[in-house]
Formats: C-alpha cells, structure tokens, sequence
C-alpha cells in the first residue's frame, strides 16, 4: 500500500507529510517549496506504509517541471491510496483537482487543510455533507499544528473509489458515463458548493490592509528595502558577534598555537605545511603564521573557514530566511519584483531560486523547477550559479573585504540583470506570464523554524567540511608541488593584463572549484590593493560554480548545461575584465 | 448619530501627534542621509548620526519612508488603510532600532581584541549609554501606534 500527498502548491501538503512520517522535509509559506517527491513511511495499523511528497499541481494537466513530476508520480502508481489536501478557504478550486483524481480511479481521501484560515475568511464548509455527496471522508484539518491529522490516519483504510457519475447522480443531476471536460467539471462543482458551502462576508482586517501595503509598488518598495536592511544588519552584527567576538580568539589564540607545537614536524615539513602552517616569507626568513586565515593548513584554515566564519553567517542567513519564508513575505516579494524581472525574461517567482542562492547555490538550482519554460529554467540556472554568492561565501566575504561587499554585491547583481537581458534576447523560447497566489501573512512556529534552520544549517556543515579540508588538501600539495606557480605564470598574461589581478590568484581560483568562501579566504593572504582585491573577489564569484553546483547543474540541466559553461565563460571575461577597465579609468588600479 | 469609538474622538490628538512624529522623522532621516553622503561624524547630546554608506545611508532612507508613511496615514486614522499606514511607519522604525540595538547587544557582550572572553560589567553597561542613533530616540514615540491598533480592535469587538 502506498499514500500519495497531492494537492496545489502550498496548501500545507509538506506539514502534513512531516505530521503523517515524522520526517523533516522543508515547508514555507510560499508555492513550490516541493519541487521533488520525496518518500518517507508511516504507521498504519500493524503495518509501515510508504507516503508520498507529491509536488503540486492545479491539475492533471502539468504546466512546469514540478506539476509533470506530480502527474508523473500519480500515474506511476497506479492503486495508490491518495490525500487530497485542499485549502479550505478556497476549496472549490481544490475541488477540481480532487475530482480529477477520482476520475482517474484513485481512492481518495480528502483534507480540508488550513480550516483555521477559512473560518478566518468566513468560509463555512459542511465537512460531513460533501463527504456524503463525495461518497469520500471529508476531514478538517490544520497541519502545521496536527489538528485533524489522525484523524485521516484512522479514515485511510476503508476508503474506496467513487465514481464520478454517483457524485452527479447526488448532486441531483443525470450521471454521465464519459469522463468530464473541464466545463461539466466546474459545473458539478459549483453544485456541490451551493449544497456545502457558504460564503459568508468577509471584512477586510488591518492585517489585510498591511498586507496589501506590502504588495503594491508605491508602497512596497520602502517595505523590501526596509526589511532587506533589517536582514543584511542583523547578518553582519550577528557574524561579527560568533567570528570577531569569539571563534578568532578560539582559532588564532588557542587552536593553531597548540597545533603549531604538538603537531610533528615544524616549519619547513611538507606534512605540517599541508595540516598546519605553510609560513611565509618575511625579511628572507621563513616565519609562522599567528591567524588562521593565513596558515593555510588542513587543520587550520580548512576548519577556520567553515566553522569559524561560514558556520555563523549560514545560521542567521538561514533563520532571517526562515523567518521571512514561513511569515508570507517571500510570494510578495516575488509580486513586487515581477515587472523588474520580466524585462529579462522571468517572472516573480525566480525570488526564491535567486534567495536560495544567497544561502547556497545548490538548493536553488532544485528551485529553478517552479520556473514553467526551460528557456527559464536555463536562464535562472545560469544566472545563480554565475552572479549570485552563496551564503557562505559572502560570510567570508563579510570578514575580508569588510568595507568593499557592497560594491562587490552590487556589481554581481548588475551582471545578472545585464547577463539576464541579453540571454532573454538570445535564447529561443516563451517567458509566459503567470498569475501568483499570494498566502495570507501566518505567524511562524518556533517547531517549523527551528527545524528548518537545523536541518538547513546540518546540511551545510555536511557539504562544506569535507569540501574545504578536500579543497585546502588539493590547493596545498598543488603549491608544494610547484603547480600553482606554474600556473599562476602560464597564465599572468591573462590575470595581470585582463582581469587586473595578481598571478598568484591561480591558487585560489584552483581551490574556488571546490568551495568559494575557501577561495576567498585564501585571496586575503596574497598581497594587493584594494581593487585588485574586489576584482579578484569578483573573479572567484563569476568563475566556475563550485563542485556541488556543477553536479546539480549538469543533472538539471541536460544538455543546456554545455550553455550555461558558454555563458559562464563569456561572463568571466567581459565582466571579470569590464572592472578591471573601470578601475583603469578611474585611475585607481 | 453612531457612537464614536475612542479612535475617532482621539482623531485630532492623533493626528497633531503623527505629524509631529512623522516630521521629526523624516528630519531625522534626511540628516542621517546627508551626514553618510558627507562622511562626516555628527554627534549632538543624546544623539548621535551613524556616516557609514550602510547604517547611515540605507538606514536614512528608510527612516525617510517611515516619516513619508506616517504623514500620508495621519488623515482619518480611524479608517483602517490610513491606520495601516500608520502602523507600517513604525514598523519601519521598529526594523531600524531593533537592529541598532542588536548591533549594541552583540558589542556589548564579547571582551575585545585584547581583553578576556567577555565584556566586563562596566564595558557592558556603558555599551548601552548615550548617544543613541535616531531610530532609538524615535522608539518610544512609535510604539503609541500599539495604543491606536488596541482601540482600533476594540472597536471592531464592539461592532
């Protein structure tokens, strides 16, 4: 026996999963948090029965990559028990798809989600009498604190398929024998509402009025402007409390003394270089380093790096995130910058794959499935993995070029908007429009958030360590073996007299493929000025995405992947050079 | 004749109060604007201008916003968008003190470069000492918007 989760996008379908398995999967407030199934099982009787994480879908007639997935999973498991989870405040939409789903054969059952929502907006549903006209259990429910969920557990067992010509015989119209076109469809649903449901009036609340303030342009843009603040502040405050306030002094004060004298070996051994210090040259002696960034060692920057300065940034990037997520910001910040992001050929909803990018590229990549085209799909994949620091990046970012973020921030989104202009030009395909449903504004729970940021931040740990010890190993035995200068000289020509930048960026560029806020942290230890410090800083963002990005890329992507590496490459060199040229104007080299 | 609700016979007070709110605000972020773009530190007894492009410059703009929102919402505040208005100046204002304190917090608790692991109690409380940024000083001032919204529900549970 299997359990399908089926329903629109965001009607709770991800809460009700985890409520039904005890899983942790990621639920917002947003539309296309799933853009994947994913498995899990839950007790039935005596017995584990396997559910399922459906993407949603409007109906059986997919319209991007998440609702062929959804239709995909539906019809691949013929005999499965489905929970069609509809959002009671705007049930007769759900309705259509669960009547599709009948039609198809499938026992169903079906969960009035977010009750609380419809009693809110005055929306009275007779569960019991649309149950009887279904001939289905028809069950209230409110996932995202539990209410009702065992209660579709207890039902599941005895539900059986309906046929679609009872349900018109009950609603007092002659049966049809044939499948319902679109327009009968509607019809037995407006029957089925004018006997179940009652639409009470609805007063527009002072919620509401803040919401739509929220939304429309005028008075919008102060909001988003507003809030990003709030959320780059409490970011640098936050990281600048855990990195300056304490892990520099747990790491330069205490970690590399003790490794530098118990670790064996000692200045000048190939194997303390490689774990410990490599030194550097001062006054022709060979000195060692008093701070980890400078160190170099496995033990040392490869640990620095992604829990003394990335750990905290990705932590509090992932809670304001989490936060603005689970309130209903993000669909209204997807509305607001809609216009914006049509000139270049996507709609609103590239806001999520681009903020997710912001943590980490990887999740966003998954993320560009909600996008409807693959013209879109294409474009968003090449935009985030060129022009959009990860979280972890810019939390080194934060620690090195202190005073110069802006600039670089600035810089990276001009080239996606400029980068995304010419591609919409140039690349075959439709940008269609879409229209966006906008969630109520919910109050996060301190469950939901809380796991969602565990559960986001584990997962970075999980990546980032072993690619940043991986990445320090390989750009280490590299420098021992003399690669990275060759390198570095092979190709001065190019770094020196196109991007501006000194030859020993070689190395970091090496290490960026691995993981960029490594690569960052090593550009601190070469000697530069200022601007040839943000050119490098840009170079290391524009260049190759890093490993885990590139996988995914290539598994999404297919065959556009060959596209996205000619953009990538056309990228580094016009926008990589371009500001090496306006320094060069400027006069500020 | 309807019964006012205490909304709308507190209308004029209300409204004197919000546009002299909302003009102190709008100053202040116009100044905390010019200060950034200058560079120059501008400190005056309690009060004390951030000039960085971030604090002082983003932060400003925001603070302008908040004034423009308290000035087009003071007309009719019994009426829900104009309230809503209202209520989003100081949410404005709220998102720009609660990370200027946050900021402080974060300062006051570790001991320094060269000191221990944390702030001792003197560092401690004298990171909460004056001057303040404006949004600080402008906190207590927004908050008797909490007073408009309880008789803005009070009303309704009346209705």
């Amino acid at each position: 026996m299997k359990v399908l989760l089926m329903g629109h996008p965001n009607v709770g379908k991800s809460a009700f999963f985890n409520r039904l398995t005890g899983a942790n999967v990621i639920e917002s407030n947003y539309p296309g948090t799933t853009v994947d199934y994913t498995k899990g099982y839950m007790r039935l009787g005596k017995r584990d029965v396997e559910v399922i994480d459906v993407p949603g879908t409007f109906s059986l007639e997919p319209k991007d990559k998440a609702e062929e997935v959804a239709v995909k999973m539906l019809r691949e498991n013929k005999g499965a028990y489905v929970i069609c989870v509809i959002d009671a405040s705007k049930i007769k939409r759900g309705l259509y798809l669960a009547l599709e789903i009948i039609e198809e054969g499938y026992p169903v059952i079906i969960a009035l989600n977010m009750w609380d929502v419809a009693i809110d907006k005055n929306v009275d549903v007779d569960a019991t009498k649309l149950g009887e006209i279904l001939g289905l259990p028809v069950v209230p429910t409110i996932a995202i604190s539990g209410e009702g969920v065992s209660a579709v557990i207890s039902r599941l067992e005895k539900i059986a398929p309906v046929q679609v010509g009872d349900i018109i015989k009950r609603t007092g119209d002659a049966a049809v024998d044939a499948r319902l076109e679109p327009d009968e469809r509607w019809r037995l649903i407006d029957k089925i509402s004018e006997k179940t449901i009652r639409f009470g009036e609805y007063k527009h609340t002072l919620k509401d009025a803040v919401g739509d303030l929220t939304i429309r342009p005028l008075t919008g843009i102060p909001v988003a402007i507003a809030v990003l603040y709030g959320f780059w502040s409490i970011f640098g405050s936050f990281a600048g409390l855990c990195t300056d306030g304490f892990l520099v002094k747990i790491f330069d004060g205490h970690w590399l003394p003790w490794l530098q004298g118990v670790f064996p070996g000692g200045l000048g051994d190939w194997l303390y270089a490689i774990m410990v210090d490599a030194g550097h040259i001062k006054n022709g002696v060979l000195v060692a380093s008093d701070n980890c960034f400078e160190s170099f060692g496995v033990l040392t920057s490869g640990l620095f790096v992604p829990i003394g300065v990335v750990l905290p940034a990705i932590f509090i990037f992932y809670l304001m995130l989490t936060l603005l997520e689970d309130v209903g910001y993000m669909p209204r910040l997807a509305v607001l910058i809609d216009t914006v992001l049509h000139k270049i050929g996507l709609h609103g909803y590239a806001i999520v794959p681009s903020i997710l990018a912001l943590g980490c590229n990887v999740p966003a990549v998954s993320a560009t499935r909600i996008l409807e085209t693959k013209k879109q799909r294409f474009m968003m994949m090449t935009l985030l993995a060129v022009f959009i620091p990860c979280g972890a990046q810019i939390g080194i970012m934060q620690d090195v070029i202190p005073n110069s973020i802006g600039f670089v921030m600035l810089y990276l989104f001009a080239g996606y908007f400029v980068f995304g202009f010419i591609l919409n030009k140039v690349v075959p395909g439709r940008t269609p429009e879409i229209l966006m449903d906008v969630p109520a504004y919910q109050k996060p729970t301190l469950y939901n958030v809380g796991r969602k940021v565990w559960m986001r931040t584990s997962g970075f740990l999980k990546v980032a360590v072993p690619f940043v010890l991986l990445g320090s190993l390989i750009v280490n035995i590299l420098y021992l073996l003399g690669t990275i200068d060759w390198l570095g000289n092979v190709l001065a020509p190019m770094f020196e007299g196109w991007f501006g930048v000194p030859k020993e960026t070689a190395g970091p560029l090496v290490a960026a493929f691995l993981r960029k806020d490594l690569a960052v942290a090593q550009l601190s230890a070469i000697h530069m000025t200022k601007y040839q410090m943000i050119s490098a800083v840009v170079l290391v963002s524009i260049y190759f995405p890093c490993i885990a990005t590139f996988a995914l890329m290539l598994k999404e992507g297919g065959k556009t992947f060959l596209g996205s590496l000619a953009v990538l490459l056309a990228a580094v060199f016009t926008w990589g050079g371009l500001l090496h040229l306006l320094w060069k104007l400027a006069g500020v080299e | 004749m309807t019964k006012q609700n205490t909304l709308e016979k507190n209308n004029d007070f209300y409204f004197v109060y919000f546009l002299i709110l909302g003009l102190i605000t709008l100053v202040f972020g116009i100044t905390d604007l010019i200060v950034a773009i200058t560079g120059s530190e501008y400190s005056l007894g309690v009060l004390d201008i951030p000039n960085d492009g971030f604090r002082g410059g983003w932060g400003g703009l925001v603070i302008i916003f908040a004034g423009v929102f308290y000035l087009s919402g003071l007309k009719n505040l019994h009426e829900i968008h104009q309230l809503a208005k209202v209520m989003m100046g100081s949410i404005l204002l709220w998102i720009i003190a609660g990370t200027d304190i946050f900021a402080m917090v974060a300062e006051s608790i570790p001991g320094g470069e060269d000191g221990g692991w944390f702030n001792t109690a003197r560092g401690f409380w004298e990171a909460y000492a004056p001057p303040y940024t404006p949004a600080v000083l402008l906190l207590p001032f927004s908050l008797v918007v909490i007073s408009c919204i309880h008789e803005y529900y009070k009303k309704q549970e009346e209705e």
